[in-house]
């Protein structure tokens, strides 16, 4: 592989791989909100010990309650569309990979059914009004929850790209990787999701202070403090990242770094670190503004953007090197060859456009009749 | 030829059996979720003509029910299907993925839409018009229908794919026979589940008096009405089913007519509860006994479903592949080669096994049986083969698909059966330490010929009509 990823693959392959990327992403972005959402909200509950239901109301940490169970479901469902696309891409590797795993990977959805039910339980205003013990442990569990699926998650892409490992680790029941490796490589997701959490939680605070000036109901005072609060997590999320980034890529096999290095990924890797640049550029001006505001919020949310396209460009640039996906490219041209993109892209279409008449009514259709 | 992957041993559960379990859970869930989309139309509609004054605080509850139950443990087990479907047969998910991947996608588009028009008449319907939240309703019900349409033709695939053999088209393959009675049928349903549930909504509905109740419930038990057409369409999908998997459900498998009888039973209780009791108005639904025609509606869909998958046998995809994931084009091959002689895959606690031979057995038996069969669990082969002497035991594997017609032919050598046999055996003694290696050469040779006498095709269900017909 020469050249930048996509295009050292078949056509067949690259369109693929890249819309398995792209879905990634949109789940992803999802994804952190949810993750980073649970562990901001453990966090601020922990250190404020003696507040109860008017901190739980404070905008920051009502916004995520309020929105944690819809950011979940949308990601739940953004995940499909990734994990149908990894199954065509990858076949056999994805497949064994969940297979070894098993008990592991078979708890992923009860533990996901008891996450988003606790979201509810977090959203709901009973909760704050529980001892504090009771509040830690719930919001506890709920991280724990979402930190165990990505444990999942990282532990079948590792397991996956060590096919010379399968036997034994089917006979042996061991997993094949260090813990240290684990820890890495799950540290530049976590921290990467505050960033992308805070950027979506920046757009509904800014949102909800300009309803509240509209509707008079004044809230000010709790901007500065919001604004500070998101640009310190989104700056220590970034720096975590990138040091954790720095660290996995030091003990990855020489022929990943060749590809993240080489001609594959080192375009997404300048990309990434300017994406990384203009979100800590953004966030440092707001910090310094002590409010939010459009124009710096728009360039937080580009490099926001182009960071985890990039992030998610290298993970993969991690796999191809283990991975022989040109032996699958025959698969793949077969998988092409089947009808239904023509359904796929005008359903895509019409939804797009009634997703839009919904929001159009929710923003039109307030109520003047109903008695 | 298709990849070997490991085998998860789910002890006395066979994994077949877990994938139901989900599979059911998840079917009853989602029919739930498409049946509600449209009562709410249907109470919102109430609400906005004026014509039930206590219809609009019902739409209010019943919705929170949608939201906690459906999007939630619906959405996740929607998930979770695919996650055990892919521990239980990879192969099976790869066929389908590879071959209506795109329509797949055209589902997810319709989850999203589902997502989004749920949730904006989840938190922002107390301040809407009732034109824009009916409009929601209306956006939402569509979108979980199609997602039911699109679903119901990959799935009936499974059971009759139709010209999609010859052609390979897609079209062909999505309205497949059974696709027309099964999506009638599960719409149905749907609506039928949906009129339950309102009724257990209802009973939860503290402020309103019995009265109020009652009338609500009757609004409820309308979309009962649809359960009429439930034997037309369920003959509709009998005669749509290829004629060997009809003859499992009519009575050729006990286990299937009776899951069918389960089925058609609890349908027949809940139809005549609801004619009698709302539609008539002559009992009132209290609490409990909506609970229970609820009950007994999941046990219609048990049923139902458990038929449905059971009728695919010997295949998990009609002439494609056998439920063992190996495809009919391979048997030949593997006939040769073994089963066993490309599986990387060792076994666990090997050191337990008496002998090389029983651990091939292991292995044939992990390769070609354990997906609808455990040792000593669920659907045992110890209790079925342990009145089968050895050489009955030899023949009847060896002949596998003209054994039992529901079952796939045995893909693999003389050896493997042999393999198979001593392992089986080994296993019904309590897996002793010592066992004696069994290499007789006419034994082998007496499965060879049995093995060229059974061939390699899928057992001919009407192979004893045309004994009967030729002297």
């Amino acid at each position: 592989m020469h050249s930048a990823f996509p295009f050292g693959f078949p056509v067949a392959t690259a369109f693929y791989l890249v819309l398995y990327v792209l879905t990634f992403v949109l789940h992803h972005a999802f994804m952190h909100y949810v993750l980073a959402g649970s562990l901001c909200l453990t966090w601020f509950t922990l250190s404020q010990r003696r507040e109860t239901v008017a901190w739980a109301e404070q905008p920051l940490l009502a916004t995520l309650r309020e929105w944690i169970p819809f950011l979940l479901s949308a990601a739940i469902t953004a995940g499909v569309a990734p994990l149908l696309f990894i199954q065509i891409v990858y076949q056999h590797q994805f497949y064994t990979a969940n297979l070894l795993l098993w008990w592991r990977w078979m708890i992923v959805v009860p533990v996901l059914i008891v996450g988003f039910y606790l979201t509810y339980l977090v959203k709901s205003h009973r909760l704050w009004t529980w001892p504090y013990l009771v509040r830690v442990a719930v919001l506890l569990v709920t991280s724990a929850c979402f930190v165990f699926v990505g444990f999942c998650w990282t532990a079948n892409h590792l397991i996956a790209n060590r096919g010379s490992t399968w036997p034994e680790v089917y006979t042996t029941g061991q997993l094949p990787f260090t813990y240290t490796e684990v820890i890495v490589r799950m540290l530049v997701w976590l921290a990467g999701s505050f960033p992308t959490m805070c950027v979506i939680l920046g757009w509904q605070l800014f949102y909800r202070e300009r309803v509240s000036r509209d509707g008079a109901q004044n809230e000010l005072g709790q901007d500065a403090w919001g604004t500070r609060a998101l640009s310190r997590m989104a700056i220590g999320g970034l720096v975590v990242s990138v040091l954790a980034g720095a660290t996995y890529i030091l003990v990855i096999e020489a022929s990943a770094k060749g590809l993240v290095f080489g001609n594959v990924g080192r375009p997404y890797l300048m990309m990434g670190a300017l994406g990384v640049g203009l979100q800590i550029g953004g966030w440092i001006s707001m910090f310094r503004q002590n409010r939010l505001s459009l124009l710096l919020l728009g360039f937080v949310s580009a490099g926001s953007l182009t960071t985890l396209v990039c992030i998610s460009v290298l993970r993969e640039a991690v796999r191809l090197s283990a991975v022989d996906l040109l032996s699958l490219a025959d698969l793949h041209a077969k998988a092409a060859e089947v009808g239904g993109f023509g359904v796929f892209l005008l359903a895509a279409v019409v939804v797009s456009l009634l997703i839009v008449w919904c929001i159009q009514l929710v923003r039109t259709g307030t109520t003047t009749s109903n008695a | 030829m298709t990849h070997v992957f490991p085998v998860n041993d789910y002890g006395p559960l066979m994994p077949g059996l877990v994938m139901g379990a989900v599979a059911i859970v998840h079917v009853f869930l989602a029919q739930f979720a498409v049946g509600g989309g449209f009562l709410l139309c249907y109470f919102q509609w109430l609400a906005m003509t004026g014509r039930d004054r206590h219809a609009r605080q019902f739409v209010e509850g019943y919705f929170k029910v949608v939201v906690l139950v459906s999007f939630v443990l619906g959405a996740l087990t929607g998930v979770g299907i695919w996650l055990t479907a892919i521990q239980v047969s990879p192969a099976t998910i790869g066929a389908m993925v590879d071959n209506f991947h795109w329509l797949w996608a055209t589902e997810w588009t319709f989850f999203c839409l589902e997502i989004v028009s749920g949730y904006a008449f989840y938190r922002y319907h107390a301040r809407l018009n009732d034109r824009a939240a009916m409009t929601l309703l209306a956006i939402y019900a569509g979108a979980s229908w199609m997602s039911l349409f699109i679903i119901n033709g990959i799935l009936s695939w499974q059971l009759t794919p139709g010209h999609w053999l010859e052609t390979r088209s897609i079209v062909d393959g999505f309205f497949n026979p059974s696709f027309w009675p099964s999506l009638f049928f599960r719409t149905v349903v749907s609506l039928t589940l949906a009129g339950l549930v309102g009724c257990v909504v209802t009973n939860l509905m503290s402020t309103l008096d019995r009265d109020a109740q009652r009338r609500l419930i009757n609004r409820a038990a309308h979309l009962l009405i649809p359960m009429a057409l439930m034997p037309v369409l369920g003959i509709w999908f009998l005669l749509a089913m290829p004629p060997d998997s009809r003859s499992w459900v009519l009575g050729g498998s006990p286990a299937m007519m009776l899951f069918l009888n389960i089925s058609i039973g609890a349908s027949l209780a809940i139809g005549g509860y609801a004619i009698i009791g709302m539609v008539m108005q002559r009992l009132y639904i209290n609490g409990a006994t909506a609970s229970l025609l609820l009950l007994l509606a999941f046990g219609a869909t048990a049923g139902g479903e458990f038929v449905r998958e059971g009728s695919r046998k010997p295949y998990s995809i009609r002439n494609v592949l056998y439920s063992n994931a190996i495809e009919p084009g391979e048997v030949e091959s593997l006939r040769e080669t073994g089963c066993t002689a490309h599986d990387p895959y060792g076994l666990r606690n090997d050191d337990m096994y008496a002998n090389d031979q029983v651990r091939m057995g292991a292995k044939v038996f992990r390769r070609q049986c354990s997906v609808c069969h455990t040792v000593h669990g669920t659907n045992a082969v110890a209790e079925l083969t342990g009145s089968w002497d050895n050489d009955q035991m030899r023949m009847n594997i060896a002949k596998l698909q003209h054994t039992k017609p529901f079952m796939p032919p045995f893909a693999g050598n003389a050896e493997e059966v042999e393999a198979l046999v001593q392992y089986l055996n080994w296993s019904n003694r309590e897996h002793p330490k010592e066992w004696p290696v069994s290499d007789d050469p006419q034994t082998i040779a007496k499965i060879e010929s049995w093995l060229k006498q059974a061939g390699t095709l899928q057992g001919d269900f009407e192979q004893n009509k045309k004994r009967t017909a030729s002297p």
